[in-house]
């Protein structure tokens, strides 16, 4: 059926395959030609011929990897240029473009396809058209790089992978693919293995690092149970000596992960789980994580997959949110003080009280994207990122979440934040971008850890000049406290910004960020705080998932927020330039002006009602209420 | 004694999704009865879809399960969509409206037998009703109408809002003397008559009534500062106001409804500042402004306020 002209459009895009190294031995890709072996592949494709007659049908080129199973790239060649594509795009048999999504749309079902339409028979007249096709959806959307222009050329395997797990859709549906699976994974390690709170974090993050070691990855199936605990603990062992980090580190590292490695029930099963988990339920639990979250860490490095099992996990019980006051930063907080930053290659961002690692994972993937060179790269991995965490399961979890990442471990300190000798280190390494989310609300009688405290410890550490950034409660704004004065004495208050009522739920905590310039005395730099009403961040409670963005509406007032702080907007309603000292309230809420401008009839109108029918009925239809609430 | 099947004709309802359904307050919406147990059993108001025609008004709506509503009986005044669930109930001989609101009550006091483990849906047909001959006479004497014309507003010439950009800051302390209330615990209160304002943004904010004296006047305001924040109610009675409240009273003016409901609005509007984490007390609340349509003499409009809220709906009645 093939024309000769089409033979050689499909040799142009061969050819440029094999140029851009597809061919090349062991990268684990294979291009397939009007075929394929894959199973998956073969069943969608099986009544997928354009003529829709319910024949098999295959494109000219499909590309797969073992890198993500659930990603293919696929190619429709035509020989003549005015084949490209038809107006409506609904003619798959004759036109590049129509062809090329028909197949994309079938194989959707299950891969998130990248669709390369080809037409013209010389390298010089080639026309070459890209479309994206997110896994489970039917519609279809121009390829874009970076900057949101369409990709006119064919391009190398990695940079089709990176700029289609760039798109929104691919990694909302690998985000909720990945949260589906944390329930699953905390229900099987709840139910069988029965392994305390805080080590199960430890125990997945553990296992992706036993997982970054070859040797263990490939035998730990034929593994018999008693030993298997052994190899993940030498495993672990053996990827943290290969890692950067002194000595002293790794000890501190591993301690966290041993307690799992002697853990009875991951050990030989008992009779009666051996009925259901012959090999132990530590290789289900370990080939599952392979399997589900391995290919994200493998693959997608903007992720902060420790943390999200951390959120994951701490959502089902008390777990120490209350007793340690640790409240995990959302992961869009995050974000937005990396904006607020404007952190850059030339950053160098502190966490002194680092957790998960939550901060520093986002400023990394913030200053990456504005790297150029490859130097500046490995510059922001291995000198840019500071961080101090005092708990050691939650530093061994940092740690490991930066390992996964390959970057960044050096910097990490298991230590206090107000330990003279870390403090004097990390002051040496001159931060100039401080971000914090401190424990809160350490018992009223421990005034020593007052949240202001760490936010002091920060901005002591930054360089004169530097950004520093904390997420802190209310009260902090508001209440007086000697080291208010403190503060303002060394540093300028930027600005504060009043946060969602509900930011940390299901933590009821009021919180605000403030904005300071380190090293620059308040009175000194005599200028104007910025005070921002940020109470809506579109997020909204849902049964199962949490605040979420549920109707996607957080890029776009991220953008309008930070804007407004960038350029020290006011409006009514949303902000206000205000002069403080210490003896002020630190809050929009004291300064601003109320916004007349929505002030409507219906708001009279709706006081006027209620103070009628209260009139009318008096209490008795208030109590009638109450008690049929009571009951729905 | 009949069988409600024997007065009524009982028919499955429409079935229907509510979020399959498009939500709507339009001109030609429909009201949706679920199996809730108050606004009469309507839900929601959706848009009038092709497919189905509406069950008629008049006739009575029963809820077979549901955790409040099972076995709750309602007259619907106006064409309707039903849920899941809902039965509906065709009386089999024409009879008043205060008749069926008597057949609805005597199945509503059924209600007990279900509930969330048992639903009604085979047995509803086969309760025992009280006999018709004996419906009470005060049934057909009751007056539906009592409630007509509470929409209307005092005088009908409508006032229309001047623009607020226009109107001038004032601070509350200028306007009114601000007196803290006081706590009376629930051990310490007397069964009485006196209003009890607490800190609920319902019922103009009274949660009790006590036989303690009023400490407060009649004619003030009241503004909770703790709980539900910057509920301001205008209190037609003197009353008892407690801690979480503030009083505030009119310094050399007469507060009337009319104003009073003015101002609360406004007073209202503040409330975005406060939290659970910013309280705002006296010295707060003395400091706030709130902006007023002003004279040309530059002092607060009264009359175009009063004239304004007794333009408004429902002002007849205030």
């Amino acid at each position: 059926m093939t024309s000769k002209n089409e033979r050689k459009t499909e040799a142009l895009v061969r050819d440029a395959l094999r140029e851009l190294g597809y061919g090349e031995p062991d990268n684990g890709i294979s291009v397939e030609e009007q075929k394929s072996e894959i199973a998956k592949v073969k069943s969608l494709l099986s009544k997928a011929s354009k003529n829709a007659k319910g024949n098999a049908g295959y494109p000219e080129f499909l590309v797969s990897s073992q890198k993500d199973a659930a990603f293919l790239i696929v190619f429709e060649c035509k020989p003549d240029v005015k084949k490209h594509e038809s107006p409506a795009r609904n003619k798959p048999i004759e036109y590049a473009v129509d062809g090329v999504l028909h197949y994309a749309q079938h194989l959707a079902k299950h891969y998130t396809v990248v669709a390369v339409a080809v037409s013209g028979s010389t390298a010089s007249s080639m026309r070459v058209s890209t479309f994206l096709v997110p896994a489970g959806s039917s519609e279809y959307k121009d390829l874009t790089n970076e900057s949101g222009e369409p990709v006119r050329d064919i391009i190398p395997f990695d940079d089709y992978y990176r700029l289609a797990s760039f798109d929104p859709d691919v990694a909302k549906k690998r985000h909720s693919d990945l949260l589906a699976f944390s329930k699953e994974l905390h229900e099987l390690i709840w139910t069988k293995a029965k392994i305390s709170e805080e080590d199960k974090p430890l125990l997945v993050s553990g296992s992706l690092i036993a997982f970054m070691n070859n040797s263990f990855m490939k035998t730990f199936s034929s593994l018999a149970a008693e030993d298997i605990q052994e190899a993940w603990l030498g495993a672990i062992k053996k990827e943290l000596s290969n890692a950067d980090i002194p000595q002293a580190k790794k000890d501190t590292m591993l301690q966290p992960y041993s307690t799992i490695a002697v853990h009875p029930n991951l050990g030989k099963p008992d009779s009666k789980t051996a009925k259901e988990y012959p090999d132990g339920v530590f290789k289900e639990i370990l080939s599952r994580i392979c399997e589900n979250v391995w290919p994200y860490i493998n693959v997608y490095h903007d992720f902060d997959v420790v943390g999200q099992f951390y959120g994951e996990f701490l959502k089902y019980t008390a777990g120490d949110k209350k007793a340690l006051g640790i409240v995990l930063t959302p992961r869009h907080v995050a974000e937005l003080f990396s904006l607020i930053a404007n952190v850059s290659p030339e950053s160098k961002v502190l966490d002194i009280c680092a957790g998960t690692g939550g901060f520093l994972i986002s400023a990394m993937q913030h200053m990456l994207k504005k790297a150029v060179t490859d130097e500046q790269r490995q510059d922001i991995k291995r000198n840019r990122l500071i961080g101090i965490e005092n708990n050691p399961k939650m530093f061994a979890l940092a740690a490991s979440n930066m390992i996964l990442r390959g970057d960044g471990k050096a910097n990490l300190h298991q230590a206090s934040c107000f330990d003279d000798a870390i403090i004097k280190a990390v002051r040496k390494m001159k931060p100039n971008t401080g971000m914090l989310n401190p424990p809160y609300s350490q018992s009223k009688s421990d005034a020593e850890l007052h949240e202001l405290y760490f936010v002091k410890q920060m901005l002591d550490c930054l360089e004169p000049g530097g950004t520093g950034i904390a997420i802190v409660p209310m009260s902090c704004a508001i209440s007086p406290h000697p080291v208010r004065e403190e503060l303002m004495k060394h540093h300028t208050l930027d600005a504060v910004m009043s946060m969602p009522q509900e930011l940390f739920y299901p933590v009821g905590i009021v919180t605000c960020i403030m904005v300071w310039i380190a090293g620059r005395p308040h009175a000194k730099s005599a200028k104007k705080t910025w005070f921002g009403y940020w109470r809506e961040d579109g997020f909204v409670k849902t049964k199962h998932k949490g605040r979420i963005d549920l109707y996607g509406k957080w890029p776009a007032i991220r953008d309008h927020w930070v804007e407004q702080y960038r350029n020290r907007e006011v409006h009514p309603g949303e902000s206000v330039m205000q002069p403080v000292t210490t003896a002020d309230e630190w809050c929009v809420e004291a300064y601003m002006e109320t916004d007349y401008s929505t002030l409507t009839q219906e708001h009279f109108e709706h006081v006027v009602k209620s103070y009628a029918m209260f009139r009318l009925f008096g209490r008795e239809n208030e109590q009638e209420q109450e008690a049929a609430d009571a009951e729905d | 004694m009949p069988k409600i099947s024997e007065i009524f004709v009982l028919q499955y309802g429409h079935s229907l999704e509510l979020n399959r359904l498009e939500q709507s307050d339009g001109p030609d919406s429909v009201n949706f009865v679920g199996r809730a147990a108050r606004n009469n059993g309507v839900t929601a108001k959706v848009k009038r879809i092709a497919a189905e025609k509406p069950a008629p008004a008049g006739t009575i709506t029963v809820a077979l399960g549901g955790q409040g509503g099972a076995g709750v009986a309602f007259l619907q005044p106006f064409p309707y969509y039903c849920g899941r669930d809902v039965m509906i109930l065709k009386a089999r001989k024409p009879m008043s409206d205060q008749e069926k609101l008597w057949w609805a009550t005597c199945i509503t006091a059924n209600r007990f037998r279900f509930g969330f483990g048992r639903q009604a849906n085979r047995t509803l047909k086969d309760l025992m009703l009280p006999d018709a001959m004996k419906v009470p006479a005060w049934v057909n004497s009751a007056n539906l109408d009592r409630y007509q014309g509470a929409k209307l507003p005092a005088h009908t010439k409508p006032v229309l809002l001047t623009a607020p950009k226009s109107w001038k800051p004032l601070a509350l302390q200028d306007l009114f003397t601000i007196k803290k209330g006081q706590r009376l615990t629930k051990a310490d209160m007397l069964p009485g008559n006196t209003p009890y304002v607490g800190a609920s943004d319902t019922g103009n904010g009274i949660t009790a009534r006590i036989g303690q004296d009023p400490i407060h006047e009649a004619r003030t305001i009241s503004v909770s500062y703790n709980g539900s924040v910057a509920e301001a109610f205008f209190q037609p009675e003197a009353y008892w106001a407690t801690d979480d409240v503030n009083v505030l009273y009119p310094k050399g003016f007469q507060l009337s409804a009319a104003t009073g409901l003015f101002l609360c609005t406004l007073i209202r509007l503040e409330k975005y500042r406060f939290n659970y984490g910013r309280k705002w007390h006296l010295e707060r609340m003395r400091e706030s402004i709130i902006r007023l349509p002003m004279t040309t003499h530059q002092k607060p409009d009264w009359d175009y306020m009063e004239q304004f809220v007794k333009a408004l709906p429902y002002s007849s009645q205030i």
